[in-house]
């Protein structure tokens, strides 16, 4: 499976989906005019990655600001993740927050509501809040 | 150039977009100003500027992310959904000010059958309370499909939920197929800080 690797700009994350290194990453702002456009190629990427399941995959979303279509692709990322766990594959999402912003905290906790994969809270430097 | 030098057939967003900022300009501080192209005025260039300006005048961190939530979300619907009107010569505008509290004003021309959709969408979001928003919100989210533009129907909800405050907004006739849809969105600043009040106590 091929790796997936994104520059960070001035309004969208950075992404990392790296199979061979074990490494799934989304770092940063995400707010780019057209959500849709920008999401496509990384839903499609996920649509293809069929991991094996004797290995554990987490992936981590460490974001600081999600305009709202972003909330909506970054919610349909997390339902193919939803599948591929459906599927049989070890995965779950590691959801970081500063420990002081309410609204990506609040976003995370909205998502874990709605998919039903392991889901974990992390406030920076603070400790884990599990399902 | 005096707004009542212009007639309104003639320009009618340039005209709107003076009225506007005559009037702030007696009380209010404006942050930023724009009338022309809807498809010029860009985003994240104008919330960046200001939230980077407003930190470094220390407002509070938790103002200065609603208020940047509001000018992306408000911003990009001109870009996404006003109509880019061309055969007049400014179809658009965005003031960004301060009056006690911070406001985005934004109009961009949409098609005359929109206007009933539009107007019963923000009438039935001012009467939410905060349970009912969430709701609709979340309603949204899972049923989420996105337009070709790569609007959700989030927008409007964002700017109601962060600003804490109802939508104030007006249509003003064009010609017989495009309407002015102006929209006024002031962030709440007293609620934030009684939050924040609450919190220390």
């Amino acid at each position: 499976m091929r790796k997936m690797i994104l520059e960070e700009t001035r309004n969208t994350p950075q992404i990392i989906l790296d199979p061979h290194h074990g490494s799934f990453k989304i770092n940063g702002k995400s707010f780019p005019e057209n959500s849709k456009k920008f999401y496509e190629p990384i839903l499609d990427w996920f649509d293809q990655f069929d991991p094996p399941s004797n290995v554990k995959y987490i992936f981590e979303f460490e974001l600081n600001y999600i305009s709202s279509s972003s909330i909506i692709s970054i919610f349909e990322i997390l339902k193919k993740i939803g599948k591929i766990c459906r599927n049989g594959a070890q995965v779950s999402i590691l959801w970081k927050y500063e420990e002081d912003d309410e609204d990506i905290r609040k976003i995370g906790e909205d998502y874990m509501k709605l998919i039903d994969i392991p889901f974990d809270l992390e406030p920076s430097s603070v400790e884990l809040v599990r399902k | 150039m005096n707004v009542s030098d212009l007639k309104i057939s003639e320009d009618l967003v340039l005209v709107s977009f003076l009225e506007h900022k005559d009037a702030l300009l007696k009380t209010d501080r404006i942050l930023f100003s724009f009338c022309g192209e809807n498809t010029m005025v860009k985003a994240d260039e104008v919330a960046q500027e200001i939230e980077t300006f407003l930190l470094n005048q220390g407002v509070s961190k938790k103002i200065v992310r609603a208020f940047f939530s509001i000018l992306i979300e408000g911003i990009q619907n001109v870009r996404l959904h006003g109509e880019p009107v061309t055969k007049y010569e400014r179809n658009a505008f965005v003031i960004v000010g301060q009056k006690g509290d911070y406001f985005l004003t934004t109009a961009n021309m949409v098609k005359i059958d929109q206007v009933e959709k539009i107007t019963a969408k923000i009438k039935l979001l001012n009467q939410f309370n905060y349970n009912e928003v969430k709701e609709h919100y979340m309603n949204i989210l899972t049923e989420g499909s996105m337009s070709k533009k790569g609007g959700a129907g989030l927008g409007l909800i964002t700017l109601y939920s962060k600003s804490k405050n109802k939508l104030e907004f007006e249509f003003k006739p064009v010609d017989h197929e495009y309407s002015l849809f102006v929209l006024k969105t002031t962030l709440n600043t007293m609620s934030y800080e009684k939050n924040d009040l609450r919190r220390d106590a």
